[in-house]
This record gives structure tokens, sequence and C-alpha cells, in this order.
């Protein structure tokens, strides 16, 4: 990601679409193939894998400096590296110049992707998939439609997600044990922001309440001072803790039957 | 997705039964490979090692550590859960085994794994934290514990005698001693699995757990006890591991989850649980080490290793691992 404008917009837009057609492609497995989505996706993320390591062998590549500062850190400074707004320091623009540029890149995703989503009848029916995949073939729901949408938009937004990890950290790297973090921590983010793993229930503004809670555990170590060999067991610990107290619903339950799916 | 019983085999007769699918075409799979490797090295250097005893020989010994994880991973999927915490159940076992040194090395091992899985368990069967992310949390905490008992070093400690001889030896210079334990094992695991009332109890809540406990089975016990053999499964096979290379190191269990994972699911095991066999998860992982071995004997760079392994799984779970069409 680095040139002219042009090239950069044509070096995004090609890192979102690759992103959507990885999970397009998971999508066509889970839905024609017919395979379990959880052993499909772990065989074609190996795939992908493969060919991360063909196009970046070695840590590297390059991204455009103002871009990825730009988008890194505040408003502000957004308008000063492009020479927005008489740099940054317009009036009108003040009581905003202290927003972070990642969180309205969230807000734009939430509002021009997951709005528009839930309300149609594709995201309504992958909530009813995840109900009762039975009920909602039942009723005539485009139940392929859903979940092709449903895996082209995680792939997408792992796209973005890779795209925005570039410009962070202004490389690109084919790193085995990074993108299973990755896949580990947003699974948790999930969980903890509310949503099912057994499907039907959840938002993506309970995930992003999830990650946010993910990041401030660690961030809280630096405010108490924990030692930096006991951070990773603190933050095992503390997930754990999260999940566990889900448990505590089962004390309301009337029925014992109802502990089972 | 429905998903139907086991038959039962007195109703099979004579016709290919749809367990044993799988567990043929991993098989025949796996002499595909074979042949293919042994093409491959008649051409480059007019020689067959790949059909030699002593390689196939070699390959049981390196992969009688991933088929320990997968034998007790399989009970686990079978229950319809899985256990995500196998990388660092394994690295702390091996770690804590050589820590300790002298006779208690292995019980130490053995019991880190123990207690690991009973943790699991405890989570998964009376907390009812979905097995996943319960799992997934109990490696994030046995990863902090490690770095916080090593200091994020790999630790000096060596790996006992009798570690070594377990994972390295050969009895008459032949059969290695870890096929012999891998075998013992696997034995272990059929009885449970077919002669035990908790086998017929495993395959019972994998089916509907509902169902299992309306027949007076303790659910909860039984899951509990699946995770605890799963994870003393993993702190075998990471006491061998250090045995094998004389020390335990950080990260040494990474390698064990996926291809533990595929083997068992190419082995025919539904993954939702209820369905599988062990002798197709012994002919899973014989496939995932011998298809590992020969690529890198073609020198096949990481990257084409990665899509090739990707695809065969793909390519075998569309032959005979595909659900049934949802019809309401």
């Amino acid at each position: 990601m680095n040139g002219s404008p042009g090239e950069i917009v044509l070096g995004i837009a090609i890192c979102i679409a690759s992103g959507a057609a990885c999970g397009f492609a998971n999508g066509c497995v889970v839905v024609y193939g017919r395979i379990q989505p959880i052993i499909a996706t772990l065989a074609t993320s190996a795939i992908y894998m493969g060919f991360a390591l063909i196009l970046r062998p070695t840590p590297g590549g390059k991204v455009h400096e103002d871009l990825s500062w730009a988008v890194t850190s505040d408003v502000r400074e957004f308008a000063a590296t492009f020479g927005l707004f008489s740099d940054g320091e317009a009036l009108w623009l003040q009581p905003f110049a202290w927003i972070p540029v990642p969180l309205i890149l969230l807000a734009l995703i939430v509002l021009l992707v997951w709005v528009p989503f839930t309300r149609s009848v594709t995201g309504r029916t992958v909530y009813a998939i995840g109900s009762s995949e039975g009920a909602a073939y039942m009723s005539g729901l485009p139940i392929n439609r859903a979940k092709l949408a449903a895996f082209t938009l995680a792939g997408l937004f792992a796209g973005l997600g890779g795209l925005f990890l570039a410009l962070q950290t202004s490389s690109g790297n084919a790193d085995i044990p990074q993108a299973g973090a990755y896949t580990l921590n947003s699974i948790a983010a999930v969980v903890i922001g509310g949503t099912s793993l057994v499907g039907g229930s959840g938002s993506a503004i309970g995930s992003m309440i999830g990650a946010f809670v993910l990041r401030t555990i660690s961030f809280n170590f630096r405010i108490f001072d924990v030692a930096p060999l006991l951070q990773p067991l603190f933050e095992g610990v503390v997930l754990l803790a999260a999940v566990s107290l889900g448990g505590l619903k089962l004390l309301r339950l009337k029925n014992k039957l109802e502990v089972f799916r | 997705m429905s998903r139907t019983a086991a038959p039962t085999p007195a109703l099979q007769g004579f016709r290919l039964k749809p367990d044993d699918k799988p567990v043929i075409f991993a098989a025949g799979f796996v002499l595909l490979i074979l042949l293919v490797g042994t093409g491959y090295t008649i051409m480059t250097q007019g020689s067959a090692p790949l059909l030699q005893p002593q390689y196939l020989l070699q390959q049981l010994q390196v992969g009688s550590f991933l088929g320990i994880v997968a034998a007790g991973l399989m009970l686990v999927i079978l229950l319809g859960h899985i256990d995500l915490s196998v990388p660092w159940t394994l690295t702390a076992a091996a770690m804590m085994a050589t820590a300790v040194g002298g006779p208690w090395a292995i019980p130490m091992g053995l019991g880190i794994g123990l207690l690991v899985g009973i943790v699991n368990g405890l989570g998964v069967a009376y907390l009812r934290v979905p097995s996943m992310i319960f799992t997934l949390g109990m490696n994030a905490v046995m990863r902090g514990l490690m770095v916080a008992h090593t200091g994020g070093f790999a630790p000096q400690t060596a790996a006992t005698d009798l570690m070594q001889y377990l994972a390295v030896a050969r009895i008459g210079g032949v059969i290695p001693v870890a096929l012999l334990v891998w075998l013992a094992v696997s034995a272990l695991v059929v009885v449970i699995l077919t002669r035990m009332t908790l086998g017929r109890a495993i395959y019972a809540i994998g089916n509907r757990e509902r169902a299992a406990y309306l027949s007076g089975i303790d659910t909860n016990r039984v899951i509990l006890i699946a995770f605890a053999l799963s994870g003393a499964a993993a702190g075998l096979a990471g006491v061998l591991l250090a045995g094998y290379s004389t020390k335990a190191y950080q990260g040494m269990g990474d390698a064990y989850l996926l291809p533990a994972i595929a083997a068992v699911v190419i082995g025919g095991t539904n993954i939702l649980g209820g369905r599988g066999r062990y002798l197709g998860t012994l002919v899973g992982v014989i496939l995932i080490v011998l298809l590992n071995s020969v690529l890198s004997i073609m020198q096949m760079p990481e990257a084409g290793r990665q899509i090739i392994y990707g695809t065969v799984i793909i390519a075998m779970l569309l032959v005979y691992g595909r659900g049934e069409r949802v019809t309401g």
C-alpha cells in the first residue's frame, strides 16, 4: 500500500475484496459442500495461510506512512495530515478533535454494514437459521443466500481487520501464531459480547463491546502495575471467570432438562 | 442437521457399513500417498525408501505423539464438545515433568494433564460454559502459568532417562517404545468405547444429551471423565515429546491441536458428536503423519504444504463427511 492515491485506493480495494472472496469460498464449501463449518474453515484457513506465505514469505512490505499515521491517531492529526480544515485547527472541529479515527471507522462500519444487514431479509434469516434451521427452511427463507452472505461478510471484516493491522504495524506478515491469536480472541470477544455459540442471538455491537473488554483487561495491567510475566495468566483467568459467570443462570432454571440444548 | 444413531452391527450384514466408509477411503488415501511418494523418490533418487519397514516404523514413532493426543481428543469430540486446551496442556505437562525430574516426572506430567482436564470438565459439564470457549480460556491460563513459571524462556531442565526411553528407545532395535505406548492408549480407548458403559454413554450424549439424561445417565459425570481422559492423553503426549526432544520448550504443543482435530474428523468421527470409530482416528493419524512426511521429502515449501494440507482435508470430507440436506 504505497504509491499514488489511485494505487493506494486500489490496494485497499484488493485487500477487502480478497477477504470477501475467501469468506465467499468458505461459504460455498459449507453451503454446497455441506461440510461442518468449524472443520471446513480450519482447512481453508490452512489453504489461505499457504497463499499468504507465497505472497509474503518474510515480513515486510510498505504502507503509505501518512495514511497509516492518519487512521491510527485522532481526528486532529487526520485533518492535519491531509491539510483539511486548516490543518485540523478550525474552530468548529475542536469539539471532535480528540475522537480517535479508528472509533469513527468502527461507527461507519456499524452504520454502513451492520444496520442494513440486520434489517434485510438476509440478516433476519441469519438469526432464524441460528434459532432453528429446519423452521427457517419451512418458512421459505433464503437459507443458502443467508449463509453465503454471513460467511462473505465474516471474510470481508477479517480483510478489513487485516488491512487495519497492516496500517498499524506498517508491514505485512504471514504469521501463523498471530493469525491463531486473532481467531481465538475474536471468538472470545463474540462470546463475552453476548452472542450465543449455539446461534440465534447476539449482535455485532455486543461483540465490539466484548473486544473492548478484552483490550481493557490488558490495559489495566499498566494501571495496576502487574508484573509482565504474570500478565498472560491474569488475561486467561479473567477471561475464564467472565465466561464462567454465565453458569450462574443455571441456578434460576426450574426444569433440569433446560440445561441441555 | 439431523444426526442418526450408530446402527447396531447385527443389522448390517455384509454391506459396506456407513461407519466403515471413512476408514476405507482414508486407508486408500494412505496407500495413494505412499505410492506418489515412492514414485517421486524413484524418479529423483532411483530408490524407494518409503516402502522400507525402517521408514514406516520411524513415521509411526513420530506419529505416536499425535496419535495419543488424537485418541484423547476423540473421546471429547464424540460428546459433541471440543478440547482446545491441548497445546498448553501438553506443554505444561512437559515443562512440569522435566522440572520435577526423577521418578515423579511422569506421574507429574500425567497429573497436570488430568488436572487441566478435570477443570475443563467441571466448567463444561457443571457450569455449562461452551467447551470451545472454556477450553480456550484454560489454554490461556496454562500458557500464563507456564510463562510465569519459566520467565518466558525455554526451561533448562532435561527430560529424565525413563521419559527418553519411552519416546526414543526401540525394543530389539526395531520396534519403537513410543509406538507401544500409543498402542496401549489405543487399546484403552477401544475398550472404553466398545466394552464399557462409559463408552455407550459417550455416544449417547453425543447423539442427544437430553435423551441420555432422561435414560438415567449422569451426563455431567461422563463429560467430566471424558475431558479428564483427554487432558491426561495430552499430558502423556507432552511427557513423551519432552523425552523425544530431551527437553521442554515454549509452544511445543502448538503443532498438535489442528492436526489432531483433522485426524479425528478425517477418520469419520462426526464433529457434532455421537458417531465415529477409533479405527478411523488411527488411520487418520497415519494419513496426516505420512502426508507431512512425504511433503517434506518432496521438499515442498511451507506455503505449498499448508495449501495441500487444507485441500486434502476438504477433499476427504467432500467424499464422505457431508451433512444431510436440511428439509425441515
